[in-house]
């Protein structure tokens, strides 16, 4: 029988997982490093969410306020990034510095027991989940699962040629905000699971080696998948029989497949 | 009376707080090739995405096939096809020509959007007009920048659109597919479709235009071919216009740089 322990981890890295593929999509839209960008929004919404919990302790789990700082920058970002780089790179820096004064200036207020918590955010551990933390992530990813299967193909339509589906009637700015948000709860998912610092191993990583192994997006899709779940479980083995934070663990495992999926592409005659 | 094709009416469009076009007036009767000319920022863009309703005029009137392409876009858009600038399209999608040729059919369907049987017949037939059927399992962006372009016009053309708006779709061609492309829009014309094309140049299209429509912000020169290519009335819009004689033939180089 599992400990308890390890067996949310891996609950939880599969409900991660399911949700990672949303990053392949954000990189045909080639937007994919907004992800990263609005992980440390989370950070802010943390933040946000742990101080309300402390006064208003039934109110709203913080993962709520993390998921809705995660999606207002990711819809503030995209709105700007229309408005050209200077605009975007502005909205960039100021969420980064909004959510650490947040973090910064909150976590100074809050009593210790709450200020872990916090932390949790920063830099996570797997091992650590609650039974309510994994409840969260499955809803989240579900969720996310479920509205990128739904519109797959008009999220295919804007990567690929937004102008002609907007000529044609699709509504572009719609499903392009919907695209941005089902993206943000992705980032809050893993960056649950992983921490907002090595949130980008997850949310990127996987995304990038599929796209080096195929060119057909379902095959893509799927295999961002895998990697982002073997990458968990093998981090998880890592981290028990070495003793290193299982986070870091999976990060590491992740760059390894990364790297050795790089090597073996730049070794093949094109 | 028949309703014009295209009817626009002292029309003006702001992006932002710069006027694009400004007092446009013009119409299109029958079906017909128009050659929209014009040098850069004159608003040639503009003016097709204002005709697919996708830019409202802050003044005037716009009819296309008879209906108000805003209060009507739903209906207008299930009746003309499109093919935007190359620069438009994203080649890091991995999309097979097939997908590509579908969209053009799906983006008109209701969601979700499932194709048909018919929908891949009529795909399927489309590729083969434009003489690329065995190109249907084939990676659009590994496909050379003429089979690009007639691989969209296949998309256009899938849905049987009445009306066709392309834009610089000779921009950056060979000689080869410049004319296998001639070709496909001068078999378009005996079908009696209307198309309207944004071009920089006058070649190699200025043979097989019906009219040609020179915009610069509003309509300087709009007729036919021997009405509106002469030195005199294209000088004034293109300071750097040469024109040789070649066989007996005036070419004319516009000398406009493109963006």
């Amino acid at each position: 029988m599992l400990d308890p322990f390890i067996l949310r981890a891996i609950i939880g890295i599969a409900f991660a997982s399911l949700s990672v593929p949303v990053s392949v999509l954000m990189l045909l839209r080639g937007s994919l490093y907004i992800t990263s960008e609005v992980s440390h929004a989370a950070l802010g919404g943390a933040a946000i969410g742990v101080l309300i919990q402390t006064f208003i302790p039934d109110l709203m789990d913080p993962f709520f306020f993390v998921v809705i700082f995660c999606i207002a920058t990711s819809i503030l970002v995209s709105r700007a990034g229309k408005s050209g780089q200077q605009s975007l790179g502005m909205m960039l820096s100021v969420s980064l510095a909004v959510s650490v004064m947040l973090y910064a200036v909150i976590r100074s207020y809050l009593p210790i027991e709450k200020r872990v918590i916090v932390d949790s955010y920063l830099v996570s551990d797997l091992l650590l989940l609650s039974n309510f933390d994994i409840l969260n992530l499955a809803i989240a990813s579900t969720v996310t699962v479920i509205a990128a299967t739904i519109f797959y193909r008009e999220f295919i339509y804007i990567c690929f040629d937004m102008e002609t589906a907007e000529a044609l009637g699709l509504k572009t700015g719609l499903y392009d905000s919907l695209l941005f948000t089902i993206s943000a709860v992705t980032v809050a998912v893993v960056s649950r699971m992983m921490g907002v610092l090595l949130s980008v191993t997850l949310l990127i990583i996987p995304a990038a080696a599929s796209r080096l192994l195929t060119r057909h997006i379902d095959k893509m899709l799927v295999g961002s998948f895998l990697i982002a779940f073997l990458s968990g479980l093998g981090g998880i083995l890592l981290s028990l029989y070495s003793h290193i934070p299982t986070s870091g663990a999976v990060a590491l495992i992740s760059i390894l497949v990364f790297s050795l999926i790089y090597i073996i592409q730049l070794r093949k005659p094109h | 009376m028949n309703v014009p094709i295209i009817s626009v009416k002292d029309v003006s469009v702001k992006l932002g707080d710069r006027i694009v076009l400004d007092s446009v007036s013009f119409n299109v009767e029958k079906p017909s090739l128009i050659l929209v000319l014009g040098p850069n920022g004159a608003g040639k863009t503009t003016l097709i995405r204002l005709l697919l309703g996708m830019v409202k005029p802050f003044r005037g009137d716009v009819k296309v096939l008879g209906l108000d392409p805003f209060a009507e876009s739903t209906k207008l858009r299930s009746l003309v096809g499109y093919v935007p600038q190359k620069d438009k399209i994203s080649y890091e999608t991995p999309l097979k020509v097939s997908e590509v040729v579908l969209m053009g059919i799906l983006l008109k369907k209701k969601f979700p959007r499932f194709p048909s049987k018919k929908d891949v017949e009529s795909a399927k037939k489309a590729l083969a007009y434009l003489g690329m059927e065995d190109k249907w399992d084939s990676f659009f962006n590994e496909l050379s920048g003429g089979q690009q372009r007639r691989v969209l016009i296949a998309r256009a053309l899938a849905s049987n659109p009445s009306l066709l708006f392309l834009d610089e779709v000779f921009a950056g061609l060979d000689f080869e597919s410049q004319e296998n492309l001639l070709n496909v829009l001068s078999m378009l014309k005996e079908k009696k479709r209307t198309i309207i094309i944004v071009e920089h140049d006058l070649d190699p299209i200025r043979d097989l235009a019906d009219k040609i429509l020179v915009l610069n912000r509003n309509i300087c020169i709009y007729g036919e071919p021997n009405e509106v290519l002469s030195e005199d009335k294209l000088k004034p819009l293109y300071p750097c216009l040469r024109t040789v004689e070649k066989d007996g033939r005036q070419i004319i180089f516009l000398g406009d740089k493109h963006a």
